[in-house]
């Protein structure tokens, strides 16, 4: 999987494109609006990540450029701008989704992943781990072939977990994927707890094995290990 | 005091001052004059005396009327004399002043004192006139002034209100420059110049201010960015201490803090600068439900009642707005709420009331609502959610109000003023 990450502050584009490769994408870093715009028109991607403001141009002409285009490629904007205007604008013109600085890694992860899958398969991939099977288009998952009920959110929860599998969640992280904003002001983060308990009871009565580590203080990692 | 009566009074002040003192000028000038005429008309008189008598060879008669003319005979030649007498005059019946000239009169070897006697009572009548026509110019002046202020200051001074009721309506978050019409007036001219030049780097000044505070706030949000990834990334290092791991949590958890302040601000920037203007018709009751249904592991895990009564209502708003009072007093709600409490929720076509229990607060009543007020020391509070409440109120002309009773603490926000 080829992504191109537009990003002119090199801080956060060392640390997105090193995450990125460790989830084993292929990933280019270009600096500023003009090489982006020849990147586009050169090669194919299958995911790009756009920042907003450029030095030398804006981001949203980049969206427009690949439509323009008829690139495949996914479209995730990411902007320092967290205005509902420049969002549905960006969305109108053919982004994919939208996230405003400061984000998470693993939420950026959990986004891309979701924008390859529409993109790629129409959604009709699955996610294959180990005897667990989710199908996102039908926000179903199996284990061992056997549906399992889970709420929305803990639907949310494992394919978040999966998705950013073999790395430490903060409970910040989690509580700000399945909850939005709002929730930074919850005093603790005790009610994640309730659900991953409920997921983890759900899987394991389906015979799964439990891949959900609670790493003490920190958050919660799904590992194979 | 208003210009127009201050300006009338010391015109009126002046008047009479320049009035009187010319009058009291006026008036010994005049005395002066006719105090010479009387003493020359009976100079005059004294040589047509003299004429007569060397022209007749006889003495003219006494006329002791008034005594205008009297002979008496003396010893000696009497020495001429010039006096001021007041006379009793019958048909008057009081006392009427008189200049004399006495003088000497040789008539066949005898000497004749001739008294000589001028009325000054033409002179005091004049003076009298004059005085009387001074009082009459300086009362009829006095009413002119006054009219010509009160009748014309309306419309002299019409362009000058008119200027003070477009600054009075200006509004600096109207971005607007204040244009006046032109009304010929010269000094007028000059004020709305300045007015409109004014305005016109207000409105600069404010703009520029409004950027930067928005390109500020903009340009923090991407280093704050690379701190939290930086910190997730070392989060994931093999062998990573949980002493370490803690510190790292916490550096990120203040990140994240230091950047949900920053995008606050950036909020509240946007709502002074009325941003948010577009308003349209919200159904509140959608949004108080959907709120609640997303707080709700919120509200389970601190084991809360929720008795809520919610209408069907709509209100005019920007939608984001609606969603952050709805938001900000529900977690404010449930985040103060002690462990088992309970909150009650109204949501009625004039006002949406939340209320739960808990001990009574420190602050003053509407202290809450200051900026960064924190009723303690909770690191994780940004103190600006209720501010936030407060200022969204005022801009859609919404009133919001706290208060504290039987162990309760309530909001209401109302959806007027």
């Amino acid at each position: 999987m080829k992504i191109l990450l537009v990003e002119d502050e090199k801080g956060l584009s060392d640390s997105i494109s090193t995450y990125l490769k460790q989830e084993g994408y292929l990933c280019e870093v270009v600096t500023d609006f003009k090489s982006a715009d020849e990147k586009i028109e050169l090669y194919q991607y299958d995911c790009i990540l756009i920042d907003i403001n450029l030095p030398d141009g804006n981001g949203l002409n980049l969206v427009k450029a690949l439509k323009r285009l008829k690139a495949k490629a996914g479209i995730i904007i990411i902007s320092a701008r967290n205005s509902v205007d420049d969002k549905i604008e960006g969305l109108d013109l053919g982004a994919d989704d939208y996230l405003s600085k400061p984000f998470s890694l693993a939420e950026l992860n959990s986004r891309i992943k979701s924008v390859l899958r529409r993109r790629k398969f129409d959604g009709n991939d699955e996610i294959v781990f180990n005897e667990i099977t989710i199908k996102p288009n039908e926000s179903t998952v199996l284990v061992n072939g056997a549906s399992v009920t889970l709420t929305k959110k803990e639907y949310d929860l494992i394919l978040f977990l999966i998705s950013n599998k073999n790395r430490i969640l903060t409970k910040e992280t989690i509580a700000e994927h399945l909850w939005g904003d709002d929730m930074d002001m919850a005093d603790s983060y005790d009610f994640i707890y309730t659900h991953i308990k409920n997921l983890r009871k759900k899987l394991v009565e389906k015979g799964c094995q439990d891949y959900m580590k609670t790493v003490y203080g920190m958050g919660y990692k799904f590992t194979t290990q | 005091m208003r210009l127009l009566t201050k300006n009338t009074l010391v015109l009126l002040a002046v008047t009479l001052i320049i009035f009187v003192a010319g009058g009291f000028v006026f008036f010994s000038q005049l005395k002066k004059i006719m105090n010479e005429e009387a003493v020359e008309a009976l100079y005059i008189k004294k040589s047509e005396i003299e004429n007569y008598i060397t022209k007749n060879k006889k003495l003219p008669e006494s006329i002791s009327l008034e005594e205008l003319l009297i002979f008496v005979e003396s010893k000696n030649p009497s020495k001429e004399s010039l006096n001021d007498r007041m006379i009793y005059i019958e048909e008057e019946q009081e006392d009427m002043p008189y200049k004399q000239l006495s003088f000497n009169v040789a008539f066949e070897d005898k000497n004749y004192k001739c008294t000589v006697s001028k009325s000054l009572l033409e002179a005091d009548d004049l003076i009298e006139t004059i005085f009387q026509s001074f009082s009459i110019i300086i009362g009829l002046l006095i009413i002119v002034f006054v009219s010509i202020n009160y009748l014309f200051s309306k419309q002299i001074w019409k362009p000058f209100f008119k200027t003070l009721k477009q600054i009075n309506d200006y509004e600096i978050e109207n971005h607007q420059v204040l244009n006046f019409e032109s009304n010929g007036a010269k000094e007028f001219e000059q004020l709305n110049e300045a007015i409109k030049k004014m305005t016109q780097k207000i409105s600069n000044d404010f703009n520029n201010l409004k950027s930067f505070t928005e390109n500020a706030s903009h340009e923090l949000q991407t280093p704050l960015s690379i701190i939290k990834n930086k910190i997730e990334l070392l989060l994931q290092t093999e062998g990573l201490t949980e002493e370490l791991a803690k510190q790292l949590l916490e550096i990120s958890q203040t990140t994240n803090r230091l950047s949900k302040l920053n995008q606050t601000l950036l909020l509240m920037t946007k709502i002074e600068n009325n941003q948010f203007t577009n308003t349209e018709t919200i159904n509140l009751s959608n949004i108080v439900t959907n709120k609640l249904k997303q707080f709700e592991d919120l509200i389970e895990i601190k084991q809360l009642t929720i008795t809520s009564s919610i209408d069907n209502i709509t209100v005019i708003i920007h939608p984001m707005l609606a969603d952050i009072i709805v938001s900000n007093l529900l977690s404010n709600a449930i985040k103060y709420t002690p462990e088992k409490g309970e909150i009650k929720i109204n949501l009625n076509t004039s006002s949406f009331t939340i209320s739960n229990n808990g001990a009574p607060l420190k602050a003053k009543d509407n202290e809450l609502f200051t900026r960064f007020y924190k009723e303690n020391e909770d690191s994780a509070s940004t103190g600006l959610g209720l501010a936030l409440v407060k200022q969204i109120a005022s801009i859609n002309k919404h009133k919001v109000n706290y208060g504290y009773l039987n162990s309760s603490h309530t909001f209401t926000y109302f959806f007027h003023d």
